[in-house]
């Protein structure tokens, strides 16, 4: 390591987590190519044997994908807390790099997402099978990338930063950690509304609120920016002053 | 560099707990410190204040003049390995513990922390998981001295270790404190083996500082007067006696306080053998669970 950066890691108290963004994106990565060529596969074994067509297959790994990007952000949470504070690093210091790794991975998560159904379109066209976008998205049409991305990168982001919540939680107190679960879920759930997803009473209870039942991106993003607000900031609660306990 | 450490009137409860009963102690910076204390003294929980892995109930810890919890000028200062060091999940390599410190670690050195892996035989590649207790420690101590914080602190950070590997520990740790002098605070049970190291020793008792003084004057403290079993008994009679032994007609007594070169030329002259006491027959006496002798 260059004297410059050792200055510059004593006097700030944080910087880019090069490290964690590329271990955590790599392993995604890897999880992401492993996925894509199970679902296909898969996706291939059900018409041959079944001749069951998904309308879409890679729609079907989505639902999973958001609770590996809330375990991931609740393990990097759980356990790169001690390992920085360990290393003469403050809370404060990793709050900042877990945000930043926070965010990175659930934008390179929505890439490999909307990258799937990209791959997918042209695996259908190979197979002649045709795809159809079941209800509960902002997105009507798996041609419409942008709203693809939005849509993932939001609900990424709110399952990512619930994650941490939950994380930390569990962190500050193994017991208490469960006490975080319900108002972690209450942020999913009510994302994943104003995505425009039907969660039953969670749902009623949002369009109760809002007084509309048409999910829109303008509404979806108030929404999710306001539960990541809240998830970090609980986050934060939970961890400046948390004691850093032996492995 | 570390020029003072002052500790003020450190108070750190669990629950009903009291692991630091009001600990006031000011210690300078560049020396190599023993913190002695029996189990459940508060010695872990004293560095893990002066680390800021813990924030105190009440009282102070400085560095240098400025806080140290929250304070990254300061903490990054610091290397706190606990026995066998805090660091990445059992299922990631040696090597990514490495590859982190030297992310996190401003002064780290790679090099020599590649020089100790070898040393202490410690496999870059093997999980860390897959690792002895022994070569857990010696991963410890790997990553507080390539650390080279100016502040670092081992407690207990030989468990598992054989013999020889700990005095690998001890050869390495001195040499690299002659190398790159910086303050070391040891906390152990291990007094005897690792005494040598001390130039201070600090000793601690229910959460309250007992005795902090250098090494020198502390075993003044304290004198094994052995000769005849009479001539012993009739000289050491009014002092502080802490202990004997005896075998046939020779006995040892250990006389806790100071004798003058008067008190000293009379035992001489009595043909009593004086020696200074061992550190850890003082620390025995001195955290005696009535002592309160400081």
């Amino acid at each position: 390591m260059s004297q410059a950066a050792m200055t510059q890691r004593t006097q700030r108290s944080w910087r880019f987590p090069a490290p964690l963004v590329t271990d955590y994106g790599g392993f995604l990565t890897a999880v992401w190519a492993g996925v894509l060529v199970v679902t296909f596969a898969g996706s291939l074994v059900s018409a041959t044997f079944f001749d069951l067509i998904p309308a879409s297959a890679w729609e079907l790994i989505t639902p999973p994908a958001r609770v590996y990007m809330a375990v991931i952000s609740a393990f990097v949470v759980y356990s790169f807390l001690p390992l920085y504070v360990s290393h003469g690093q403050t809370r404060r210091g990793f709050a900042i790099e877990g945000l930043i790794a926070l965010v990175v991975h659930a934008a390179l998560a929505t890439v490999l997402i909307t990258l799937g159904f990209v791959i997918e379109a042209g695996w259908y066209r190979v197979m002649g099978w045709t795809r159809g976008v079941p209800d509960g998205h902002l997105f009507t049409s798996y041609g419409n990338l942008p709203l693809i991305v939005a849509e993932y990168g939001l609900a990424f982001l709110v399952w990512s930063a619930a994650g941490a919540f939950a994380g930390a939680a569990f962190y500050r107190s193994s017991h208490g950690g469960w006490l975080a679960l319900p108002p972690a879920l209450a942020m999913v759930g009510i994302t994943g509304s104003a995505l425009g997803e039907s969660l039953g009473p969670i749902t009623r209870f949002f369009q109760g609120l809002t007084g509309t039942d048409a999910a829109s991106l303008p509404l979806a993003t108030v929404v999710s920016f306001a539960c990541v607000l809240i998830a970090v900031a609980g986050t934060w609660l939970l961890i400046r002053d948390v004691p850093i306990r032996k492995r | 560099m570390i020029e003072r450490i002052d500790i003020d009137r450190l108070t750190l409860r669990y629950g009903d707990v009291t692991a630091l009963d009001g600990l006031s102690l000011s210690l300078e910076g560049g020396k190599i410190y023993g913190l002695l204390g029996r189990n459940g003294s508060g010695k872990t929980s004293l560095l893990s204040v002066i680390a800021a892995f813990r924030k105190p109930t009440s009282g102070d810890v400085r560095i240098n003049g400025q806080p140290v919890f929250e304070n990254q000028a300061i903490t990054s200062q610091i290397a706190f390995i606990r026995e066998s060091g805090d660091t990445v999940e059992d299922t990631e390599k040696v090597e990514s513990a490495m590859r982190y410190a030297a992310y996190l670690r401003p002064n780290w050195d790679a090099e020599y922390a590649a020089r100790l892996l070898e040393r202490f035989e410690v496999p870059t590649k093997a999980r860390i998981g897959s690792l002895s207790r022994g070569k857990r420690s010696a991963l410890g101590i790997v990553l507080g001295l390539a650390a080279r914080a100016p502040l670092t602190i081992f407690d207990e950070t030989y468990l598992g270790m054989d013999a020889p590997s700990r005095y690998a520990f001890y050869d390495e740790l001195l040499n690299d404190y002659m190398a790159h002098p910086r303050t070391f605070i040891i906390s152990t049970h291990l007094i005897e083996e690792v005494s040598r190291l001390f130039e201070n020793v600090v000793i601690i008792d229910r959460g309250r500082l007992v005795v902090h003084d250098d090494v020198e004057t502390l075993l003044n403290r304290g004198t094994a007067v052995t000769g005849p079993a009479d001539v012993v008994d009739r000289f050491v009679n009014g002092y502080t006696v802490i202990g004997t032994r005896q075998l046939g007609r020779t006995k040892s007594a250990m006389v806790y306080g100071h004798l003058d070169p008067e008190q000293r030329a009379e035992a001489r002259a009595a043909g009593l053998d004086l020696e200074p006491l061992a550190l850890q027959d003082l620390f025995v006496h001195l955290t005696e669970p009535r002592g309160d002798q400081s």
